[in-house]
Formats: structure tokens, C-alpha cells, sequence
């Protein structure tokens, strides 16, 4: 359902920001009711082990209600009438009212679910493990297709009487093979079309991109089209980088594709000629393209940029962020995206495809001096253009910074503000974008995105290899953190090294204890186990001291 | 049509780092910090950080598809991931070193030390993007002798977690709650000095500790210090569990005839 936002055909000269909400998060795709009065969207907060979904007015950003669950799961979330339904606790899918955020029903699988949330004809259809699922409205199992040791993902899609999807499965010569797999509705698989050696994609926004009955799949350096009804491959595309991880979006005339090397690009639909591709200044391009009219939009370099669709010209650029789990959604002249800088500094971006051209008010050109990470702080200096009303006070958010409370500027003349901000030795360089509050005099307050770049003075080496480590191998299948484990602990220790069957045992109880999923097995729980004297499970002071009744 | 694409040039410069980073010392147990960094790009940074300050870096990697598992043990072994180690970088390779600990007799050929591209490690890592990954690192620890102009020999103790670039998971409730040291002083210089500082240190703070251990010492002597560590977390519940660092500090004395003065201060 998500690939429906990303195209809107709303006449638009340019894009407006109307709005800016900080989210302490990480935030994902946003979808609309049809008729544009809410929208939804999955908030990540990692130190809470949950998900919040939100419904808000896409229009003014305001919150109508939100509701947590337990967090787990990638793909994007769909609408079935009066419910969102979102991926949750890793393996399963909870339906929420729209009206008032109550939970009506969670259906229940027993792997890790990868794929969007798809409806079609008033059916859900979504994949765990190798399994494909049909349900019904009320959450009641309708249909399933099986493949026995295939990892759906992405998204799914019926195409006259097939539920085509993407998966990966380990082939004869024991490597990932991505496929594009095709079941028939009453059950057997119609055809398995192979792409290539690749491995699984576990995000928001994967999948199969269509125009009509012709699918499009990026993968390594390709795009692929093919025919939905049988399988046959049209036309295959070089291209540069991995375009695999965020579906394509097609119109009419072009493909379009954005890939992890940095590179945008428009194929010709027809034979997949090259019609334009330009690289921007980021390696890694995480979000699918928006077609807006004659546009398309773009998340790169920290930046929104709207490109012209015929020749992939830049002709606005804004700050926003990074969105590695979002995208620019649509709807008619509307459009939002989760941005910011997680996990912790996330922002929501309402904006309006406005048919005439306006100068953009408060606008805000920046300039930075010791903009390096190794510098104990950073000078930032604010020029706001297009002021309607006086500002009277400036303040920049800075949280990214590890900074409670905001910074106030320094107030030069009455449209530039300079700024000293503490810099942490814990920041890495890279592109940052911060709220910047302007109080006008009015007591109305205009919020503005600002993006500075850190750098690193002193470059790390080029290489770095460490030797002493030996090599490790582990035990059983699901040992290899235990295996790690077992060697890291032992190289500086004294005495007896844990084996990894005694780290396994210490995990197995420290997760037992902690009621954790699966998923905090190798990160949260390990660290727990490592940060240790203990040698076996009945060594941790939790299980030596009478605490285990916590549980 | 293109950008102009932003180049890093760099002056190459080539670590093989063949020793831990703390030398001469031993642990039972260690401090590990969880690095938590969505945007990939600054995750890598953090986890090059990392290995040129000579700690490796535990990650998971999906292993859907990759491993030739049996139907049940595949998709178990999918809901908890591939824990591998990265032990080093390579930016002309654009890729990363590392072990996988996965065993080849079982199928495959992922097993053992081979390079991730920077590429297929943003795609591969759990949750793509989605930078997670561990430094295993023990507790900092720098002990510093040093005689002022009387002949007085302190020891200066710096101690700490490992402080990454990149934001930190649990950086609030992750804390070295007491310190516990104990320095062996050679036979000759007479007894055991014993310190205990409490307190609430997170990841980025540093303990630091003016150990007096004895005035105008006779001869050239080790001294051994051991440190006890307290280290309290909230998730996956609330613990407290203590860790142990042994070092040993060789002292070039100053004869002496006074008899050792013994006092600890912060």
C-alpha cells in the first residue's frame, strides 16, 4: 500500500514547508486516509523496546492519538477500513482502530516478518519466514502459500489471479539467491523467476515497483522488468550500486531508482535505456523516489531534493534529515516525511505542492566555522531571509549534540543570529540537521531546519587490521555469539575461558529471565552476559542469589 | 549529469594493530558498549573509531538465506541473527574485515575471516541501516606512577568505559556504580593498599584516582593493582555484576630510607 504515496499527479511549481514536529524517535513511513484527514505512522523508540503508532493531521501535524505495542518487525503499514495494521514484536501484525487507537486484533506467526502490510480487494496480504498470508479484515486467516526455506520480503501484490512477492533461498551451491516468487490464488506456484546472488532486504520500503502488469526489481548494479503474469524477463538495466534495498517507482514513460552508491536515475520504460542519472554527494541513498507531477523527489545528503523528472535537474533543496526507514509519502497536495537525525532526534516534515512559485519565508542560510568534531566547539552563524514579521529571539535545538536545553543565538542585526555550541569528542562527522526556533514578535514561533556538516581534521588511517585475533568457529548453528564470546573473553583473561556452550546456557537464561525476544540475543542480553566475572549461568549473582523470582 | 561528487583524499597510512590496545593486563570480564547509530555512514565511522583504538566490533548480520540451515534451525537462527566480529577496514577495499564464526563443514563458504563491502554491510547488518553493533572492549584503565619532588611515589589511575563516537545505547543506565582497587606492594615496602570509590560514571566520564603509595621506595620494584569494577544496567533488567582488571606497574625507584606513607584521595 505504501508504493501508492509515493506519486501524486497535483500540479506543483514547488515544494513548501508547512510544518516541522520533533519526534524523539526513529520515524517511519507515513500513510493517509484517502481523504488526506489523518495520517499514520510507526515511531521507533529503542529505549523503550516499542513501537507508538501516531495518527495526526497531516495538514497541520497535530496529534490526534497514539498507541504503543511492543516493537519488531520491517515494513511498512496499510489501511483496512477503519484499521492501520503494523508489524509488531517481530513475527507478528496488530490491527488499531482508526478512530481512536485501540487495539482489535493481533494475528500471530512464528518467524520474522519482512514484508509491508499490502491491502487488495479488502484482503491483507503480508509474509513471515516462507510463508505468504491472506487475511481477512477481522485478522482471520483466509489463505497462505508456502516455500519451505524461502525468506519473503518486501512487498506483496496481486496480479490477476497471482501473489507475486520477492524472497531469497539458499540454492544448490549454498548461496542467496534472490527470486521473484508467483503463487496462483488456489495454491500452486506458477513460476520462480531467479534475479541473482543477494541477499534478504529488512526495511520499510522494499519490493517490487509496477506500472500496469509490469514489475520492476533493483538489485546489485541492475534493474530488472518483468511480465507479472508469466514471469518473463522484458529488459535488464546496468546501473550503479545496489538498488535493491527501497522498491522502484514507475510512471508511463520512466523507472526511476536510487541505489547505496549515491546514483539517482530514469529508465525508459519501454527497454530500460538510460534516460538521465546523476550521483549525488552521500554513498548511500535509503529512501524510494516520490514522482510529484513533473518531478521527482529524492532524500539525499541530509537534504529533500526535487529533481526535474525529464533531465534530473536540481531545483530545490532542503534540509531535513536522514530517513533511512521513511520516505516522501503523497497525497494530492500534501506530503510528509519522517526524517531528523535518529534514533533519538527524529522530525516530521508536512509540506504543500504549491502550484505557484513563492519565495520561501525565514529562510535560512548558514554558515560554520570550526565545523570539526576534533574541535572543542562550533560556531554557527544564521542569516534569515524573507522575514515577515521581526524575530526576536533564536534558538537552535541541541540534542544532537547532547545538549539539554537549547542554545540561543546571538542576536547580530535583526536577521542573523550567531551561535556557540559545545561540541562532545563523541560526535562523528558527517551531516546533521537541527530545529531552529525563531520567536517572532508576535510570541508566534516559526520553526526551520538547519544543516551542518562536521568533518573530521585529522583523517583516521586507511587501513586497520587487528591481527590478534584468532580465528573463531563455533559449535552449533546458533552459537556464534557464544563463539565470539567464548575467544574475546578468553584472550585477556585469567584462568578457565566460558565455552561457548556455557555463554549459550548464560543467554538462554539471562533471556528466559528477562522474557527479551530472539532479536536482543546477540546485542542486550550478550552484554549483559559479558559484563561478567561469570564462567556459567549459575556464576551471574541473578541465579546465584536467589533473584531469579524477578521473572 | 553529475554532482560534483565530494572526494576524501587521504594520506594512507597503514595500522596493523598485532596487540590489544591495554597492555600487560588481564580481565575477568568486560565493559562492552553498545553503539546505536541509524545512519549508516556514521555507524561505519564509529566502528573504524573502534578498531583503530584496537577493539573489535561484535555485529549481526541477517542470515536468512545465507547459511544452509535445516527448515527449523534456519528461521531460529534468522529471529536471532549471525553474530559476527569485524577486526579491521579497508577503505581502498571499501570494505571491512571480518570473522565469521559460521563453520563450513555445515555448507557454505561464509565461514571464517573474509571482507564485507561497505555496501553489503549497510544491507546485511541488522536492521539494515539500522547501525548496531558492540564494541568489546574491557573498562579503560591507565595507571600512571609518578614521584613529585620529595620522592613520593603516587600512582595515577584513570578508569572508564570505552567512549565511541555515535550515539551510545542505555548511555544514562549504563554506569560504573564503585571502584575497588587494590595495589601489591613488593614485600620490602611494606603492605597492601586497599581503595574504594563510589559513585555514578557512564560511558564518556573518567574516574580519576591520586593512589600515594610510598615515599623515597629503595629499589626498582613491580607493583601489582588489581581493580574491581561495579557495573550496573537497567536492560534487560536491573543487575549489578562486577568485573576484575589485574596490571602490573614496574617502578624505577628512588632510594629511599623512609618508611612508605599510605593514603588514597579522588
Amino acid at each position: 500500500m505504501f508504493r501508492k504515496f509515493l506519486k501524486s499527479i497535483q500540479e506543483s511549481s514547488q515544494l513548501e514547508l508547512i510544518w516541522m514536529k520533533q519526534i524523539n524517535g526513529l520515524i517511519r513511513v507515513i500513510i493517509f486516509d484517502p481523504d488526506c484527514k489523518k495520517a499514520y505512522v510507526v515511531i521507533y523508540y529503542e529505549q523503550k523496546n516499542k513501537y507508538t503508532l501516531n495518527a495526526f493531521c497531516p495538514i497541520s501535524g497535530d496529534l490526534y492519538w497514539s498507541t504503543d505495542v511492543p516493537n519488531g518487525g520491517y515494513g511498512a503499514p496499510a489501511i483496512i477500513d477503519d484499521c492501520v495494521v503494523i508489524l509488531t514484536e517481530f513475527t507478528n501484525i496488530t490491527a488499531i482502530s482508526k478512530n481512536d487507537g485501540k487495539i482489535k486484533w493481533t494475528f500471530k506467526t512464528q518467524t520474522r516478518i519482512r514484508s509491508s502490510i499490502n491491502v487488495v480487494d479488502g484482503k491483507i496480504y503480508f509474509s513471515s519466514g516462507g510463508i505468504l498470508f491472506e487475511l481477512n479484515n477481522k485478522g482471520q486467516l483466509l489463505n497462505q502459500w508456502d516455500y519451505p526455506k524461502a525468506f519473503f520480503y518486501g512487498s506483496i501484490d496481486v496480479i490477476n489471479e497471482l501473489i507475486i512477492t520477492l524472497g531469497v533461498i539458499n540454492d544448490d551451491i549454498c548461496e542467496s539467491l534472490l527470486k521473484v516468487f508467483a503463487f496462483h490464488k488456489k495454491g500452486q506456484l506458477v513460476y520462480e523467476l531467479p534475479i541473482c546472488h543477494d541477499t534478504v532486504i529488512s526495511t520499510d520500503t522494499s519490493g517490487i515497483g509496477w506500472q500496469k502488469d509490469i514489475g520492476f526489481v533493483g538489485a546489485d548494479n541492475q534493474v530488472i522488468a518483468f511480465q507479472g503474469s508469466s514471469g518473463k524477463v522484458l529488459w535488464t538495466s546496468h546501473v550503479e550500486g545496489a538498488a535493491g534495498r527501497q522498491v522502484c517507482t514507475a510512471n508511463d514513460q520512466c523507472v526511476y531508482y536510487a541505489t547505496q552508491s549515491g546514483t539517482v536515475g530514469a529508465l525508459n520504460i519501454l527497454d530500460g535505456s538510460h534516460i538521465w542519472k546523476v550521483h549525488t554527494q552521500d554513498s548511500l541513498l535509503v529512501s524510494p523516489i516520490s514522482i510529484a507531477d513533473d518531478k521527482v523527489i529524492v532524500a539525499a545528503d541530509a537534504h529533500l531534493l526535487v529533481l526535474r523528472a525529464g533531465d534530473g535537474q536540481l531545483l530545490q533543496k532542503f534540509p531535513v534529515g536522514h530517513s533511512p526507514y521513511s520516505m516522501l509519502s503523497l497525497n494530492k497536495e500534501w506530503g510528509v516525511l519522517g526524517a531528523g537525525e535518529p534514533p533519538h532526534n527524529g522530525l516530521i516534515y508536512g509540506f504543500k505542492l504549491q502550484a505557484k512559485k513563492e519565495a520561501f519565508k525565514y529562510n535560512c542560510i548558514v554558515q560554520l566555522s570550526n565545523a570539526n568534531i576534533e574541535n572543542p566547539f562550533l560556531d554557527i552563524c544564521i542569516e534569515i531571509h524573507n522575514v515577515e514579521e521581526p524575530i526576536i529571539e533564536a534558538k537552535l535545538d541541541g540534542a544532537n549534540f547532547c545538549l539539554k536545553d537549547p542554545i540561543r543565538g546571538e542576536q547580530i542585526t535583526e536577521s542573523i543570529f550567531a551561535f556557540r555550541i559545545d561540541l562532545p569528542n563523541t560526535m562523528s562527522p558527517g551531516d546533521f540537521v537541527l530545529p531552529l526556533s525563531l520567536i517572532l514578535k508576535s510570541e508566534r514561533i516559526v520553526t526551520r531546519p538547519v544543516a551542518i556538516k562536521l568533518t573530521r581534521r585529522k583523517p583516521l588511517p586507511s587501513r586497520v587490521y587487528l591481527h590478534h585475533i584468532p580465528d573463531i568457529i563455533q559449535e552449533k548453528p546458533t552459537y556464534s555469539g557464544a563463539a565470539i564470546a567464548s575467544v574475546v573473553k578468553s584472550m585477556n583473561g585469567n584462568g578457565n575461558p566460558s565455552s561457548q556452550k556455557d555463554i549459550r546456557e548464560m543467554v538462554d537464561a539471562v533471556r528466559d529471565l528477562s522474557g527479551y525476544e530472539p532479536f536482543q540475543t546477540w546485542r542486550i542480553i550478550l552484554r549483559r552476559v559479558l559484563t561478567s566475572q561469570a564462567k556459567n549461568q549459575h556464576e551471574l549473582p541473578e541465579f546465584s542469589l536467589g533473584l531469579t523470582d524477578k521473572k | 549529469m553529475h554532482y560534483a561528487k565530494e572526494v576524501a583524499v587521504k594520506k594512507i597510512i597503514f595500522i596493523e594493530n598485532s596487540q590489544p590496545r591495554i597492555e600487560n593486563a588481564t580481565f575477568e570480564g568486560l565493559a562492552p558498549v553498545v553503539c546505536y547509530e541509524p545512519w549508516f555512514p556514521r555507524c561505519l565511522e564509529a566502528i573504524k573509531q573502534c578498531l583503530n583504538d584496537g577493539y573489535p566490533v561484535l555485529i549481526r548480520l541477517h542470515s536468512a538465506a545465507n547459511y544452509p540451515n535445516a527448515v527449523g534451525d534456519c528461521y531460529k537462527q534468522d529471529l536471532e541473527s549471525q553474530a559476527v566480529l569485524i577486526i579491521g577496514y579497508d577503505d581502498e577495499k571499501q570494505a571491512v574485515a571480518i570473522i565469521d564464526p559460521w563453520n563450513n563443514n555445515w555448507g557454505g563458504e561464509l565461514g571464517g575471516k573474509r571482507w564485507v563491502t561497505y555496501v553489503d554491510l549497510s544491507k546485511q547488518t541488522v536492521n539494515t541501516s539500522l547501525g548496531m553493533a558492540m564494541c568489546l572492549t574491557p573498562p579503560q584503565v591507565n595507571l600512571i606512577p609518578q614521584f613529585d619532588a620529595n620522592q613520593n611515589l603516587s600512582i595515577m589511575a584513570n578508569i572508564g568505559f570505552y567512549s565511541p563516537r555515535g550515539v551510545v545505547m542505555d548511555r544514562e543506565s549504563w554506569a560504573i556504580k564503585k571502584i575497588m582497587v587494590e595495589c601489591i606492594l613488593p614485600e620490602a615496602w611494606g603492605r597492601t593498599i586497599h581503595y574504594e570509590v563510589e559513585g555514578h560514571w557512564v560511558v564518556g566520564d573518567l574516574i580519576k584516582l591520586s593512589m600515594p603509595i610510598t615515599s623515597k621506595p629503595k629499589s626498582d620494584a613491580e607493583i601489582k593493582v588489581r581493580i574491581k569494577a561495579v557495573i550496573q544496567g537497567k536492560r534487560p533488567y536491573e543487575f549489578s555484576d562486577c568485573i576484575e582488571i589485574s596490571k602490573e606497574i614496574l617502578i624505577n625507584a628512588i632510594a629511599s630510607k623512609e618508611e612508605s606513607y599510605i593514603s588514597a584521595v579522588v
